[in-house]
């Protein structure tokens, strides 16, 4: 399928179209859990927008709210024990929040679509694959089945996996790792979403494999110039397809820049704490710098800012005022009160 | 599929052979009189006895007597009363009867059973969730001779809504309707939690959250995609339980004077005719492991999962 | 839907605290404290405590013995001299329920505590043991296992000879359940052993040199307890029913015993004239049978608390 075959132009679809090239804003985002030992604040006022045909990692530790981010934008959190007290989160201009339920079901497919880290359990096991993926276009374009079903094979064949026509019917638990991961990339992939997102895509797979749908899934942005934000904890994984990173701790932004300059040199602790932990090649037999401690109760978010407990630098400003995200440098931002000694460090 | 089918059949062959084994070794490797109570209550008479030794040749070593017997079982000798009549004659005029039963309990359960169990599913916590978890409690606490009694009195003899027992030897379906009911009750309460306990653990798996993230209505989410799931379990106990109605309607069948196998089982029983209850019995374990194995090709089919390993 | 997120945010939540409790107490903790805030566990708790005490000490309930014929007051409904009216024999339907406790309970506990012995040492055994020692247990569990237990308990009770001793008579009950009932335990008892086997402090216990009862008692006894206890008071509620049915069938407990089910089968011909009878034994069995199964529910509700 090509783009220019799914224009949206259905007479009884709303019409989506990016506003200054800014398909995806998020403004402002809580997100709290409302469990019986208390409120854990997951998401504590994330900003951040993704424009036509970039790719955007957020990065962070396990706790520290991107998937939630995630799963808020698509929509899929669950609520209760979920909670959005504010925020808004906008595709192209309309705020999916305040959206009708059944608008923004629509959404979900040919707009926004997400592929999930654990492919085995995200697919139904008792539909055979290309079923799971021709039921994007039975239910959101009417298909008939053996129509959708040709465009199973055709996607399917697009995501590289070997004879498809034949494995068309095959079940999810038939298929390896990482083929399953693409037998999920194609179904997301299906409608044409002008945003994807990518939860942890390649955390299940084995290395080499984990290379291979990284670039599948660069290819597939670039070919159809998606949004594609892809939430990941390992830096290694963001470094070839990633244009910015946003990096989250304890539910709030803390560093956001173009890969380059972030690479290049960190504006923030956590991050420079995070790039010290990549093994690398060049520095054989040094020792890796891991960071100290652990990522904070999100019950109980220490005051000021809150990885000050971890962090070498810290100093009394630290835990008493909290830094907000500034530009610290032209195009890079951080949510640091010492950015630019870091950066300069 | 095939090398399932025939891996199920070839784990099911040792299963019957040692359950056929088992009941053998309670009926006949017994020390004491072989013959102790299989003919009412006086003792049987010398006749019937050497003609019982000479059958189950109880005068010959033990694995011969098991050869023989399994030998007999399956060409569908079940054995003779001391009257001389064959059981199996006996069994196959209350097959019916008793399959009719067993279908419409399985009929009652299935339909209120898996209702009751989405309707609660879906609205966890709710009223109706409660109510349903406590009525069946109840039904599982109340032995089936204890709501098969009172459901006789109250309902039949009573209220007069129902026939209270079963006077013709082919009962109509509105005869048996109680008797269903009460037959199907308890598994009422067992597929009702079962479907109930599948629903909320599937609703809140991955591939649930999958399919609203691929803009699926909520109803086709969890109607489609939930359910499909969370039936194949149901379904499953919905086939034993099948098989187990088909043998343990003893009691119910009893109660309402139903001429079915159990009914024949029962009414042996209260007149100490050993001989009939041991071949009724053995036959009711033979069909209840058929079905079964049945039911876990069944399973095979409905899971790919399992039938693909 | 969103277990990640939520598995993502409480992962991180006890970590900054510092674990004081280890997760084994936690849970125990957490289960009492589900089960204390439970009206069923306490309504279950206090008729099983009822029951245990009609069982051992009847005559703190009531004066009246059981197996006293009051022949002219035969068939006597409720009235303030007989709560619950007379049978047929001028029984005092009071005094028999109340000392009818006696034979289900002791049937369902023996009854329980056997499957759990031995259903519990095959299921160490076979789990512990692996490989064709446990093929042949487990096949050997599944043939008995397929029998189902009404039927199974028929035929044993059919064939055993017939005798007139109390206990004989409970005991014969007792073995026909045992000998149908053990496979659920000890399938239950091999995948607790097959579960915790691997975990590298038992291979590090086994690698130091413990010997298998050792592990077995520190290790995998522990770990299996919790589902036990829950199945087995659920049985045990299993067992006073099919007590009880096999009495009503004739060919449980036989009188003069008294029991439950051996009234209510006593009750059945007269029922339609005198319901008092039938009622007042079928309902003491239902509230035992529903006691244990209400307790082994919350139990294992509250052990396991993501399915409420």
């Amino acid at each position: 399928m090509t783009v220019q075959d799914t224009t949206r132009t259905d007479d009884a679809r709303v019409r989506y179209e990016p506003q200054d090239g800014v398909l995806l804003e998020v403004e402002d985002l809580f997100v709290e859990f409302h469990t019986a030992d208390g409120i854990a604040t997951a998401i504590n006022g994330v900003s951040f927008e993704l424009h036509q045909g970039e790719s955007l990692a957020i990065l962070g530790e396990s706790g520290s709210g991107k998937s939630v981010t995630a799963q808020a934008i698509m929509g899929i959190l669950d609520m209760p024990p979920a909670v959005i007290p504010s925020g808004h989160i906008r595709y192209c201009g309309q705020d999916l929040l305040t959206m009708p339920e059944e608008q923004r079901r629509k959404t979900r497919g040919p707009e926004v679509s997400m592929i999930f880290q654990d492919a085995l359990s995200s697919l139904n096991p008792v539909f055979p694959v290309g079923w799971q993926i021709a039921e994007m276009f039975r239910v959101h374009r009417g298909m008939n089945k053996s129509d959708a079903l040709q465009q199973a094979v055709r996607l399917m064949e697009r995501v590289q996996i070997p004879a498809a026509r034949e494995r068309v019917k095959a079940y999810p638990h038939q298929f390896s790792g990482g083929m399953r991961q693409r037998i999920m990339i194609a179904m997301a992939i299906a409608l044409d979403p002008a945003v994807l997102i990518a939860d942890e895509p390649t955390t299940a797979l084995d290395v080499t494999v984990q290379a291979q749908i990284m670039s599948l899934l660069e290819e597939l942005q670039e070919e159809r110039q998606m949004g594609l934000i892809l939430i990941t904890h390992d830096l290694g994984v963001v470094a070839d397809v990633a244009d910015r990173i946003a990096v989250m701790y304890a539910g709030r932004l803390v560093e956001k820049a173009d890969v380059d300059a972030l690479y290049a040199s960190p504006a923030h602790p956590y991050t420079r704490g995070l790039l010290e932990s990549i093994p690398r090649l060049d520095q054989k037999g040094q020792t890796l710098a891991a960071i100290g401690g652990l990522p904070p109760n999100l019950m109980r978010i220490p005051p000021g800012c809150a990885f000050n407990p971890r962090c070498r630098m810290a100093q009394d400003v630290c835990r008493t005022d909290r830094p907000e995200l500034r530009e610290v440098a032209p195009g890079r931002l951080s949510a640091c009160h010492f950015a630019e000694e870091v950066i300069d460090a | 599929m095939g090398t399932y089918i025939i891996r199920r059949i070839l784990q099911m062959i040792p299963v019957i052979l040692g359950a056929t084994f088992l009941i053998f070794a309670m009926v006949f490797a017994l020390p004491g009189d072989p013959v102790a109570g299989k003919c009412g209550e006086r003792p049987c008479s010398p006749a019937y006895r050497a003609a019982y030794i000479q059958k189950y040749n109880l005068d010959k070593p033990l694995p011969v007597q098991y050869g023989k017997y399994v030998l007999n079982l399956a060409k569908g000798d079940l054995g003779t009363t001391s009257n001389n009549i064959p059981v199996a004659d006996q069994l196959k005029l209350r097959v019916p009867v008793t399959g009719k039963l067993a279908l419409m309990a399985v009929l009652i359960e299935t339909g209120i059973g898996i209702l009751a169990g989405v309707l609660t599913g879906i609205r966890r916590g709710g009223f109706l969730d409660n109510l349903v978890l406590v009525s069946t409690l109840v039904l599982i606490s109340i032995p089936i001779f204890v709501i098969g009694n009172l459901a006789q009195l109250y309902l039949g003899t009573r209220l007069g809504w129902f026939p209270v027992t079963v006077t013709s030897s082919n009962p109509s379906v509105y005869q048996l309707l109680l008797p269903a009911i009460v037959l199907g009750s308890l598994s009422v309460a067992y597929v009702s939690r079962l479907m109930r306990t599948n629903l909320v653990e599937n609703l809140r798996s991955d591939y649930v959250r999958t399919a609203i993230s691929k803009g699926l209505t909520k109803r086709r989410a969890y109607g489609l995609h939930a359910l499909r799931n969370s039936l194949i379990p149901v379904v499953t106990f919905i086939g034993f339980d099948f098989g187990a109605l088909l043998g343990g309607a003893v009691v119910t069948e009893g109660i309402f004077n139903i001429p079915g196998i159990g009914g024949y089982v029962f009414r042996a029983i209260r007149v100490r005719d050993g001989a009939s209850v041991v071949g009724a019995v053995t036959f009711l374990v033979i069909v209840y492991l058929v079905v079964n194995l049945l039911v876990d090709l069944l399973y095979g089919l409905l899971d790919p999962r399992i039938s693909h390993e | 839907m969103s277990d990640a997120a939520i598995a993502e945010t409480t992962s991180a939540a006890p970590t900054h605290e510092g674990g004081d409790t280890g997760p084994a107490r936690s849970l125990a903790s957490d289960a009492w404290r589900t089960m204390r805030r439970s009206p069923f566990f306490w309504i279950s708790s206090a008729l099983i405590a009822v029951f245990l005490l009609m069982a051992i000490w009847p005559s703190l309930f009531t004066s009246t013995d059981p197996t006293q014929a009051v022949l002219s007051d035969a068939r006597v409904r409720p009235n303030s001299e007989a709560w619950f009216g007379r049978d047929i024999q001028g029984y005092d339907i009071y005094s028999r329920c109340i000392y009818g406790a006696r034979a289900s309970i002791l049937v369902g506990l023996l009854s329980t505590v056997l499957t759990t012995l031995v259903g519990g040492t095959v299921g160490v055994f076979a789990g512990y043991a692996g490989g064709w020692t446990d093929t042949l247990l487990s096949r050997l569990g599944d043939i008995f296992f397929a029998i189902p237990l009404l039927l199974g308990a028929v035929i044993v009770l059919v064939t055993l000879p017939a005798t007139d001793n109390y206990f004989l008579i409970v005991l014969k009950v007792v073995l026909a359940l045992v000998v149908l009932g053990w496979p659920s335990m000890a399938r239950l008892m091999r995948s607790s052993v097959i579960q915790v086997k691997p975990n590298d402090y038992v291979q590090a216990a086994r690698a130091l040199g413990a010997s298998p009862w050792r592990v077995i008692r520190s290790h995998i006894v522990p770990n299996a307890l919790a589902p036990m206890i829950v199945v087995a008071t659920i049985n045990l509620g299993a067992y006073i029913s099919a007590e009880a049915t096999l009495s009503y069938l004739g060919i449980g407990l036989q009188p003069p015993t008294v029991s439950w089910g051996v009234d209510i089968s006593a009750a059945v011909v007269g029922m339609r004239t005198t319901p008092h009878m039938l009622f007042f034994p079928s309902l003491f069995l239902s509230l035992a049978v529903l006691a244990f199964i209400m307790l082994g529910d919350v139990v294992r509700d509250a052990l396991d608390p993501k399915n409420r």
